[in-house]
This record gives structure tokens, sequence and C-alpha cells, in this order.
């Protein structure tokens, strides 16, 4: 039997050299000029909860912020976090009906840290 | 807010700047200087991603440490390790022992190992996993970064 190429051999990570040189790019790491930030505003102090006024006005002031979301302004793209349906055929997929009600923010708060409202901005800190 | 003027040396290249007295040495690293070699983990201390060396190994946290008490300061990053092409040794051992996974702890890991090897150069595993306490890793559970560091300070031993 001839030798193995790989079986049984130290082979090195294939980006192992680019992470430990630190040339590596995650995610976080991506910078561009103009680049703006968002922040979610969560609901930490209740697990169940409805949202009944949500104002915005303040946050909208602070210099640097572009744009203050609320539940009202993502209803154009829902989703659902199933992901199901998009691994099976579509029938089955219809068939488990994972629907897309999903928005990004909501008035019905349904767990601890559910998203309320989305801050843009022009830097972090503000 | 208040703003000063700095020089930092970073791997050998003077950088000046004015930068607001609050503004971390990890933000004026990774955002004015577009250094994102040094990670941000936690920005609390706790983690040690961002941990960078100053002269003579000592190494530091960078999300804990103002930039506008660093003037002049000569600092090292994990880029900055490489000489002409060549990793250091701890680099090499780190791709070799396979101490790597997600690669996120690696920039921080990899400072602090070359810290603890520039005070120690013979440690203990023991003297190792207690100087890495401060260097949090959510992959690999350590052990390959213990071998590493121990291979990295067998292989400087037999340069000398």
């Amino acid at each position: 039997m001839s030798e193995f190429s790989i079986i049984g051999k130290r082979i090195p990570k294939v980006d192992a050299k680019e992470k430990v040189t630190g040339r590596a790019v995650y995610a976080a790491d991506v910078m561009f000029p103009g680049m703006l930030y968002g922040k979610i505003v969560r609901c930490l102090k209740y697990a169940h909860a409805k949202v009944t006024k949500l104002d915005l006005s303040e946050a909208a002031k602070v210099p640097g912020v572009v744009k203050v979301l609320g539940p009202k302004d993502v209803t154009q793209k829902s989703y659902n976090t199933g992901v199901l349906d998009l691994m099976v055929p579509e029938p089955v997929g219809q068939l488990l009906g994972d629907i897309e009600d999903q928005v990004l923010f909501t008035d019905w708060v349904k767990y601890q840290g559910d998203a309320i409202a989305g801050i843009v901005a022009k830097t972090e800190e503000a | 807010m208040k703003t000063r003027s700095i020089t930092l040396y970073v791997n050998g290249e003077a950088n000046s700047l004015t930068v607001p007295v609050n503004r971390t040495l990890l933000q004026v690293l990774r955002e004015d200087l577009g250094m994102p070699d040094t990670k941000y983990g936690c920005g609390t201390g706790e983690c040690g991603a961002c941990t960078v060396l100053l002269e003579g190994g000592k190494s530091i946290l960078a999300c804990l440490t103002l930039a506008a008490t660093m003037d002049g300061a000569k600092i090292t990053t994990v880029v900055g390790l490489e000489k002409d092409g060549k990793l250091d040794p701890v680099q090499e051992a780190f791709v070799s022992e396979g101490a790597i996974q997600c690669g996120y702890c690696t920039p921080g890991m990899v400072m602090k190992s070359v810290s603890i090897l520039a005070k120690n150069p013979k440690p203990t595993e023991e003297e190792i996993r207690r100087e890495l306490e401060g260097n949090i890793c959510r992959c690999t559970g350590y052990v390959k970064i213990v071998q590493a560091i121990q291979k990295a300070s067998d292989a400087l031993a037999s340069t000398r």
C-alpha cells in the first residue's frame, strides 16, 4: 500500500499562518470610510411585555445619529428563525410551515433581550 | 472632551495623532491607525484579546490603556512579530502545534506568550497556565496553546 499524503500526517490548518500573523480579517475588523454603526435597543427589564409607546425623538437629536427605527419601520422584510424550510424540498417546506412572520423590532416583547428599536449613527459613541 | 497630541511607535513606525483623552489604545490602534490585528474581545480587561507589548516584552491590555498616557511608547502588535518574513518561534509553534481554531484569541495569546518567555525562558506547565489566566480561549481548551509555548521555549533555548 502506498503511503498516504494526508492521513496520519501533521497538516497545519490552512489559515493558521494568517491568523497567527494577525492578517486574518474578522467581521469586526472590517472598516471603510463613511461606514455607519447600528445598535439594537433591547428590553432587558421584562421577559414578557407590550411596548405601548415608543418615543425615539430624543435619540434622533443626538449629533451623528442618522436614523432611528421602530417596529413600524421594518415591516418590508420579514423572516423566520427556523430556516428549516430552506433545508428541505419545497413541498416539505410548505408542510412544515415555517412562516416568515418575524421582523427586526417588536412591540410585543417575548423574552428578556427582545429587540424593540434600532439606532443607526456615524460613530459608535453616538 | 480634552485632547492630547501623542506619538506612538507601533512596530517601529512613528504615528503622530491627536486623541481625546478618554480614547483607549485599542481604539487608536484599530480605528485611528487602521490596525485591526489587535482584537477587541470584551473591552473590559477580562479576555486578553487586546494584549500588546511594550519595550522589554512587557504585556499590557490595550482596552484599559488610555492612549493619551502613551506618548512616546514603543508598542509591538502581532503583525510586528515577523522579522523579514520569518515567523517568531512562538508563532511557528502555534501553527505547528494546532493551537489555533477560530483564531480570535490568537493575537492576544501570542503576544502574552512572547512576554511570558521574555521574563521566564523555561516556564513549567503550571507557570504557563497561571500566566495565561488573563487570556480566554473559547475554542481550544488551552492544551495546544500550552504545548505551543513549551515548544517555543525549547526552540528558543536551542538557538541560544
